[in-house]
């Protein structure tokens, strides 16, 4: 008799998917990781910001135990390690406790990034997403949706001027609560890079050789 | 030749796949995943997410199948049909079974049907 073969298969599928994080340990990075402490304002990362006028940012803000930010990040640390240490990029990472995220947790999200020169932020208030749910006019038509699981780009001029950050050039996002429209796309890295790449090309024709 | 391996393995396999489509359709928004997975087993949990539908859509599939397997009116090897008794016990076991996959793939849609909300 012949047994039908969908359970071992799937019961090997189960079997073998928890068994892919075992013994994943980012020890070695975790000790060299570094962030800074949003409270009551962001005073820290517009200094940051304003400080690297020349270079596109990238801004994320992501929750340190979120899959989909995991993967996120996993991906743009792809997009960094493509563009290499000396492009004109600058990144800066917000961490928020949305679904339980805690500040212990940041070290292996950010070594995800394979960066060592991304600027990593927690923001325990959450106060940072609820700011930038407005700046980014995250209506959903019934709600006011947290800004988090986002992928934010600015141009190489954009100035933190105001109390608020300013809006992004382009912004990409993977949450449930927000339409996946042409105003509020789902994160494409492909996407993604392809704009990185052209605000890189355009700083380097612009700061090349006269 | 008994269809009640092929009903149970079949069965089995649409109730695992829905155990998976849970994981998946929670995976996004799930605070366990790094506890239970680490950090490289969520991301690749969420690299999957995209096959959510289809692994629904295929629990589904195997619930037919089982369901075809279980009332088709297939004479044994003998030439005589499966014994009544036989028969009701492993359909009721396979109407359980396709209750909880049915609640189960439905469950994994919830997460993302609430964050609309």
């Amino acid at each position: 008799m012949q047994r039908p073969r969908f359970l071992p298969t799937m019961v090997a599928i189960m079997t073998a998917l928890p068994l892919t994080g075992c013994g994943q340990s980012q020890g070695a990075t975790i000790a060299d990781v570094r962030y800074t402490v949003l409270n009551t304002d962001e005073q820290p990362l517009r200094e940051d910001f304003n400080r690297n006028r020349g270079a596109v940012k990238l801004v994320f803000l992501v929750d340190p135990i979120c899959p989909g930010c995991l993967r996120g990040l996993a991906d743009m640390g792809d997009l960094l390690s493509k563009l290499g240490a000396g492009a004109p990029v600058k990144v800066y990472v917000v961490f928020e406790p949305v679904i339980g995220g805690r500040a212990k947790d940041i070290p292996a999200a950010a070594a995800l990034l394979r960066s060592s020169t991304s600027r990593l932020y927690w923001n325990p208030t959450g106060d940072f997403g609820r700011e930038m749910s407005h700046v980014l006019h995250y209506w959903n038509g019934h709600r006011w949706v947290y800004a988090w699981d986002t992928w934010l780009i600015y141009r190489p001029d954009a100035t933190w001027s105001d109390a608020t950050p300013p809006e992004p050039a382009f912004l990409m996002h993977q949450l449930g609560g927000l339409p996946h429209t042409k105003q509020f796309p789902h994160l494409d890295v492909d996407v993604f890079a392809a704009k990185v790449n052209a605000m890189v090309e355009a700083v380097g024709r612009r700061d090349g050789p006269q | 030749m008994s269809d009640r391996p092929k009903v149970l393995g079949v069965t089995g396999g649409a109730v695992a796949l829905s155990g998976l489509a849970l994981a998946l359709g929670a995976c996004c928004v799930a605070p366990w995943a790094v506890g239970l997975l680490g950090v490289s087993g969520a991301v690749m949990l969420a690299r999957l997410a995209g096959l959510h539908s289809p692994i629904v859509a295929l629990t589904v599939l195997l619930i037919g199948v089982a369901f075809w397997y279980a009332y088709r009116m297939g004479p044994t090897a003998t030439g005589e049909a499966c014994p009544a008794e036989d028969r009701k016990r492993l359909r009721i076991t396979l109407w359980i079974a396709a209750f909880f996959v049915i609640c189960i793939d439905i469950a994994s849609y919830l997460p993302s049907l609430a964050s609309f909300w």
